[in-house]
């Protein structure tokens, strides 16, 4: 799944193509306005657990903008993450890694609301970094 | 990229607001309902109100707030909004001194105004500035975690919660014409700190 550059849906490769590292970017508004993209990114990613049984992926979620009507399906997204590593612990790990911005106060909230939400289990955490010029940091 | 300086003369009339948006003067960008309902059109509005922020020197924080407002007020137009030819949505940003308002000069259904009142209000019965940032927006996720299945309940008080946070003052409201179809405006401020 590609972005176009000015479209107000996230882009999303979670192929784990390279490496094991997938990544959702870009904004989540008008045109993703129910949060579908990432409804449809849970159900693939269901799928593909199914498919490959035992894995290591990293999910980047580097998010410029998200409309507060998406962040429901966001949320349902993380959510399937972790339910998918519940289901064989011994065999599966996913880290999400949240790249917020220095100053973008609600990005900040949500990935900690949600964060705080689901909790952590064997195989299954959420990483909040923040994205500076000079590099990323852990919150 | 057109400034609506007759629309916007118009609403400042109506609502009273001269003192506070000045049509030939602080106006950064405005968009009409086809810029805000558009998903490509409000990145092209959004993109040209930053690179003006970005002009004036204004840090990050202060710019992320303003996209997200602007965002969440066009998805409230696309849920929320009619479509009239007579008076079309209008949304207005401006600097005011130390200050970035963001105006929304909006219609809908008596009904959906009323609410949107309704919500405004209970948000500055949560908490007002300059406390309040922390507080609405855990309020703000505690809506979303509660909505965390899918339902036909999207955005509405989440959405304004989001806004409500990101302005340094309470919001402003002010109901225009009420019959079956309501006016209004509503009025979001941030502070501005230099980069």
């Amino acid at each position: 799944m590609k972005q176009d550059k000015k479209s107000q849906i996230p882009g999303i490769d979670l192929t784990f193509a390279d490496g094991g590292t997938g990544r959702i970017w870009g904004t989540s508004g008008l045109d993703d306005l129910r949060g579908n993209s990432f409804s449809k990114a849970a159900h693939y990613l269901q799928q593909r657990a199914r498919q490959d049984q035992a894995f290591e992926w990293t999910v980047v979620l580097d998010l410029d903008q998200v409309i507060s009507s998406a962040a429901i399906p966001l949320l349902g997204l993380m959510r399937t993450l972790k339910q998918i590593v519940a289901e064989k612990a011994d065999r599966r790990y996913v880290r999400v890694e949240w790249r917020i911005k220095p100053g973008d106060d609600s990005m900040r909230s949500l990935a900690n609301g949600v964060r705080e939400q689901l909790g952590s289990i064997d195989g299954f955490s959420i990483d909040i970094v923040e994205v500076r010029k000079s590099g990323v940091a852990r919150v | 990229m057109t400034i609506h300086r007759r629309r916007i003369k118009e609403m400042v009339a109506r609502y009273g607001i001269g003192a506070h948006l000045d049509a030939d003067h602080d106006v950064l960008v405005s968009a009409v309902r086809a810029d805000l309902v558009d998903g490509e059109q409000l990145e092209v509005v959004l993109d040209e109100l930053e690179q003006r922020l970005r002009d004036a020197e204004v840090e990050d924080r202060t710019i992320y707030a303003v996209r997200n407002i602007v965002l969440e007020l066009a998805g409230n137009i696309r849920l929320h909004g009619i479509s009239s030819r007579s008076e079309p949505e209008l949304l207005v940003v401006n600097r005011r001194g130390a200050d970035v308002q963001v105006w929304l000069f909006g219609q809908g259904p008596r009904q959906e105004v009323n609410r949107l009142s309704d919500i405004i209000r209970d948000i500055k019965a949560i908490a007002i500035p300059p406390h309040h940032r922390e507080v609405l927006l855990e309020r703000r996720n505690q809506g979303l975690m509660r909505r965390a299945e899918p339902s036909k309940v999207y955005g509405g008080g989440v959405g304004m919660l989001t806004v409500a946070a990101l302005s340094s003052e309470p919001l402003w409201f002010k109901l225009g014409r009420a019959r079956e179809v309501s006016s209004f405006a509503l009025r979001s401020t941030v502070q501005v700190a230099s980069a």
